[in-house]
């Protein structure tokens, strides 16, 4: 197409205008001239019309003739431009007109044409070829119409004055032309220079001088505009050639240092561009070798590969994430993902394949292990000798191994997805626990269960919450330990039978001692009944007393013997520690080593538990056994003997009671606590005196099963046990049993919780134990007193002068280093005489407590202690 | 207002100036050639629209009656009305009694009139000084022509019974209209007027019915005879007859026609009716004019 200049243009667009325009007013103005006109024209010949018809009605009524034509005669002098007047009567007979030769005639119906418009019955009519306008009226008087006017008026002004405002028209838009064509110039040769100066910056910006100076234009707004609009294009451009730059060099980074293979290749596979790490994967040394080979060719490992890619890429234009074996340059495979794209032509052929390359041979190795790590786990679970089953949030069986198709006959994949208690009705009696898990996902263990109808069948069922793969479940592990249980009843009848061989000593002594007092007896009494003076009755019968009596004992040492040493089933019944306590000392009497003090200190009354009577005496009776080794057959001082203490409390677990024993779940506990005055121990070996088979004893002396058991028995109760020992001074073994409240034995004696003797003042806590420090000083804070806390025995005293006066009582630990606590008391009564010292001792009360009170301690606190009880005795220090 | 009648006035005396000369040469140019035409002449008694407007449904009724088609025509004045009815220029002619009469030797009769009789009378305003016919002594007063009766010669005798001269004591003009004379006496151009009376109930003068007092009356005067000529064939008239008849005052169509020719019904008759009238009239002056 062909360009023309801008001045061009707008000559060309102003002649244009200007002639269009001046075309449009002028003919707007005389079309609107010619049509005002004739309006006009037409309201003249109609009012003359219509006035002729009404003037001249009633001489055609009256048939008066005459003065009609004399009366058109007056109208057509009036007005110069009224031409020729008719009038005729209902016949169309001239009856009278200005041309007199027409009188007579009969009047043209149709005069130059049809009725141009019809108004009010006038008939307009423009004679074009005698320039008239011609307006015929009826003479109507009531519906009767009684003849025609007519008047033709002359045009010729009007068309005259149409063709001046034309002709003035056609000069005014001449002139017009002439002023337009001369500005349209004027304003080419204004706007071409500057619009030439932006082309050639343009030109300049185009050939990526962005720098180029910008022509200014200021006195044109558009131009201008168009100056500032270039200015900062090139300014945008420049910054964006720079963004375009970084950006390239950023992308060519990426490219070049991407994990991913990158390539192009043309249409035929043909390598174009790779980046290293293309060339990493398939150990290619340089490009240029690689562009040496053909995708398709030589890298793809097989036909059938390229086949299933061509065939992607021809259905969907890509393949994504499509793996597939390439050959590497030192000939071994490798197994990428591959993700391409083809770029087309616009005739549909392909032109370029891009796209990139990732090695996944260790990601399909790790999915190979994966897959044998979970078949292997799989086999793991199968081959469990426990039930597992897992279910979802639901109870939907998600997993089931070999051992619970074994229990229950149900193959696994009749067994996944279906609700488990439709399969194995058995466990609807743990739907509670199954919901309990699911609920706070805290595991729970059933011991020894009898799971299914068959009663010599135990089981440990253990409920534990599964979070797998974000949906919650549970797993249920059914461990048949009906075996274990029979091995372990194997293991406590060898305990005991070890107690009982430990006993042996001691009851081979009473039991020689029984056979000799029988056997004496006997031989007296023969020797006497041999005798010629023989014997009288009573005497033998005296005699016969004394066997009998020494029988008697026998048969109370073997009845207690054989209770110990028989095999029984565990039955939790009421049991009154008080008689365990009792049943262990009778036994004890005789068989305990004599050097060894028992003292025995009951509850004050029947002390119930839930346990079974033979485990809870073969538990005290352990515990007293090995407080006697301690103070006897362990010893290597050289010294032999001393006390065992057997006592039984009441305990109120508090908070501070239950924040050192979290196993205490109830709030009522009896506690049996055996303590001896023996070699005591580390607490390296206190933490490990319940691991089976672990014994401090010489060999041939201990099996280190027994505190195992009593840890298990005791664990089976609802029980735990707390150790307190020292080395060179002895053990406590506390065990605690949850307080059975039986029908008719009110509790009311115990302590109320509620019940805390509060008070006040400034109480000295000397304790070389730092937990037991720090948990007297809370407690003492909580019931109301203010604290001061000592290290041992020295620190004690030197803290104890200081404050001597604010200080209302000294809590004092008996055992400590540096200074014991008798030697602390001792200082402080030199300080103060009056000194208020509570002694506190994880043993029992023995001759050295009895002997420290006897120096004027006030009170003496049993380890471990409660907040009521140290509250209660402390007030008392205080108060006395 | 004032000046159309003026400009009329001078109008109608140069058309019957004029009149005088042409009319005859018009006549004859527009004597009915056309058998199917029945020219309907209509005395004078209203303006030419007026009374066109008047008898047009009439004439409508005729031509479909007839089959023919019926031109209605008046005259100027009553002189001219009675020499074109005497060069017989009509088939059927309305015409005043006073005119019948002079008509009758020129071959009409009469086949239907409107009933019931009318009256003439002298109308004066009502703030009037003039209470009775003695006080119209040499005061003007406007009359229809001399060839009225209910508007001109009726009084004569009156006055004359009242020692008054006429010609000398009271100043008559003629104005030829109705219209003219009722508002030359509201306008107080004139003390008195003589009009036919009913003229007062048409709609046109409602607004002034009450302006003026009739301070006399005529004796009864038939209603204007419809007369044909001679000649005219038996069932035409009997046709034309029953049109006549046939207007009903019970249709409001009909009953419209009848009251704007001011009569309740129009019915057959013939010249016998009028001889009664004739008999009192015939000695008036206007009888011994040609």
């Amino acid at each position: 197409m062909t360009s023309f200049r801008l001045r061009t243009h707008l000559i060309v667009y102003c002649t244009l205008i200007t002639l269009l325009l001046t075309a449009a007013i002028v003919t707007l103005y005389t079309s609107r001239f010619k049509n005002y006109a004739i309006d006009s024209l037409t309201a003249r010949g109609k009012v003359i019309t219509i006035h002729t018809a009404f003037s001249v009605a009633d001489n055609l009524i009256t048939e008066s003739y005459a003065p009609l034509q004399k009366f058109i005669q007056e109208v057509a002098a009036k007005d110069a431009g009224v031409e020729a007047i008719q009038i005729s009567d209902a016949e169309g007979v001239i009856l009278a007109a200005t041309e007199v030769k027409l009188l007579g005639a009969m009047m043209d119906q149709d005069p130059a044409g049809k009725c141009m418009s019809v108004d009010e019955d006038v008939c307009l009519v423009i004679d074009a070829k005698h320039a008239q306008l011609i307006v015929t009226a009826p003479i109507v008087v009531g519906k009767i119409e009684l003849g025609k006017t007519r008047v033709s008026l002359s045009m010729r002004d009007l068309l005259s004055n149409l063709h001046e405002i034309q002709s003035n028209g056609v000069i005014i838009g001449l002139c017009f032309w002439l002023l337009a064509v001369g500005i349209g110039s004027f304003l080419a040769r204004y706007l071409t220079i500057p619009v030439q100066r932006f082309m050639a910056a343009a030109d300049s910006i185009s050939q990526g001088d962005c720098n180029v100076q910008i022509p200014s234009a200021r006195w044109v707004l558009e131009l201008d505009r168009f100056g500032q609009a270039l200015r900062a294009m090139a300014g945008t451009i420049a910054t964006r050639e720079l963004a375009l730059q970084v950006s390239e060099r950023k992308f060519r980074h990426l490219f070049e240092r991407a994990i991913e293979g990158i390539f192009v290749a043309d249409g035929t596979g043909q390598l174009l561009d790779v980046n290293p790490a293309f060339l990493r994967i398939l150990s290619a040394a340089s490009r240029e070798i690689v562009f040496k080979q053909n995708l398709f060719a030589n890298i793809f490992e097989n036909e059938e590969a390229l086949g299933q890619f061509k065939e992607l890429i021809a259905k969907q234009g890509f393949v994504k994430d499509h793996e597939l074996a390439l050959v590497k340059s030192d000939s071994t495979s490798v197994i990428v993902s591959l993700t391409c794209h083809v770029i087309k032509g616009d005739d549909g052929s392909i032109h370029k394949y891009e796209g990139l390359i990732r090695d996944i041979s260790a990601q399909k190795n790790a999915e190979k292990e994966i897959v044998r790590m979970r078949n292997y786990l799989n086999n793991i679970i199968e081959s469990m000798p426990s039930m597992l089953v897992t279910l979802d949030a639901e109870s939907h069986v998600t997993q089931w191994n070999s051992a619970a198709y074994r229990l229950t006959g149900i193959s696994s994949a009749a067994a996944i997805g279906r609700k488990i208690y439709d399969i194995a009705p058995f466990l609807s009696k743990y739907s509670e626990q199954v919901d309990s898990t699911n609920r706070q996902h805290d595991p729970i263990t059933l011991y020894r269960e009898q799971v299914t109808q068959d009663a010599e069948h135990l089981y440990n069922v253990t409920f534990f919450p599964l979070v797998a793969n974000g949906v919650n479940g549970i797993a249920i592990r059914l461990d048949d330990i009906t075996e274990l249980d029979f091995k372990e009843q194997q293991l406590r009848q060898a305990q005991k039978m070890e107690s009982v061989g430990t006993l042996a000593g001691g009851l081979a002594h009473d039991f020689n001692n029984v056979l000799a007092a029988v056997l004496g007896n006997l031989s007296l009494l023969q020797y006497r009944l041999r005798a010629p003076q023989g014997l009288p009755a009573h005497e033998i019968l005296e005699y016969l007393e004394r066997m009998e009596s020494s029988g008697q004992r026998a048969v109370d040492m073997v009845r207690q013997l054989l209770t110990l040493s028989r095999k029984h089933q565990i039955d939790l019944v009421p049991v009154d520690l008080n008689l365990s306590v009792k049943h262990v000392r009778k036994l004890g009497e005789n068989t305990f080593d004599k050097s060894v003090q028992v003292v025995v200190h009951p509850a004050e009354c029947p002390a119930y538990v839930l346990a079974d009577a033979t485990e809870m005496e073969q538990v005290i009776l352990n515990l007293c056994i090995n407080g006697i080794h301690a103070m006897t057959i362990m010893r290597g001082d050289g010294i032999w003997g001393g006390t065992l203490t057997i006592a039984i409390d009441k305990v109120v677990v508090d908070p501070v009671f239950q924040k050192r024993h979290p196993e205490a779940t109830g709030t009522l506990y009896w506690k049996v606590s055996v303590s001896d005055t023996g070699i005591g121990m580390d607490t390296k070996t206190a933490a490990k005196i319940f691991d089976p088979f672990f014994t401090t004893k010489e060999q041939g002396k201990g099996t280190g099963l027994g505190l195992a058991m009593v840890y298990n028995i005791v664990r089976q109760e609802q029980g735990f046990i707390d150790v307190y020992s020292e080395p060179g001074h002895g053990s406590t073994f506390s065990v605690y049993l949850p307080l059975l409240v039986r029908e008719g034995i009110s509790v009311s004696s115990a302590i109320n919780p509620l019940a805390i003797i509060r008070g006040e003042g400034l109480v000295l806590v000397v304790d070389d134990d730092k937990r037991v420090r720090e948990m007297a000083e809370n407690i003492l804070e909580t019931v109301g007193y203010t604290v001061l806390t000592a290290e041992n025995g020295k620190e004690g005293v030197e803290k104890y002068q200081q404050h001597q006066a604010g200080i209302k009582a000294v809590l004092l630990d008996m055992a400590m280093p540096v200074m014991s606590g008798r030697e602390a008391f001792v200082e402080m009564k030199k300080i103060n005489p009056d000194v208020k010292v509570l002694l506190a001792s994880g043993f029992r009360k023995d001759d050295r407590v009895e002997e420290i009170l006897g120096l004027g301690v006030k009170e003496f606190l049993q380890k471990p202690y409660t907040l009521a009880s140290l509250a209660k005795v402390m007030k008392k220090v205080i108060d006395s | 207002m004032d000046k159309i009648p003026c400009r009329s006035t001078i109008l109608w005396g140069a058309v019957c100036a004029f009149s005088v000369l042409i009319v005859p040469l018009l006549g004859q140019a527009h004597e009915p050639l056309n058998p199917n035409v029945i020219k309907f002449g209509i005395f004078p008694y209203q303006s030419p629209k007026t009374i066109v407007e008047i008898y047009g449904p009439l004439a409508a009724r005729l031509e479909k009656k007839l089959g023919k088609k019926i031109i209605i025509s008046s005259a100027p004045d009553a002189k001219i009305f009675l020499e074109k009815a005497r060069n017989q220029g009509c088939d059927l002619l309305l015409s005043a009694p006073m005119a019948y009469y002079k008509l009758r030797p020129a071959g009409y009769k009469v086949i239907a009139k409107g009933i019931p009789a009318f009256y003439g009378g002298a109308i004066v305003r009502k703030d009037s000084e003039i209470k009775t016919i003695e006080q119209l002594k040499g005061k003007k007063v406007a009359a229809m022509g001399e060839h009225s009766y209910c508007a001109y010669s009726f009084i004569l005798p009156q006055l004359e019974a009242k020692g008054i001269n006429p010609r000398k004591d009271v100043e008559f003009q003629f104005l030829g209209k109705v219209d003219s004379v009722i508002y030359g006496v509201i306008n107080k151009k004139f003390d008195a007027g003589l009009i036919k009376i009913d003229t007062l109930d048409l709609p046109a003068f409602a607004g002034v019915r009450d302006q003026v007092t009739i301070i006399t009356r005529s004796p009864e005067i038939p209603q204007f005879p419809f007369v044909v000529k001679i000649s005219m064939d038996a069932t035409t008239i009997a046709a034309m007859q029953e049109v006549f008849a046939a207007l009903s005052p019970d249709n409001p169509e009909e009953l419209e026609i009848l009251e704007s020719m001011q009569v309740e019904r129009i019915v057959t008759a013939t010249d016998a009716d009028y001889d009664g009238f004739y008999e009192q009239i015939k000695d008036t002056d206007y009888f011994r004019q040609p």
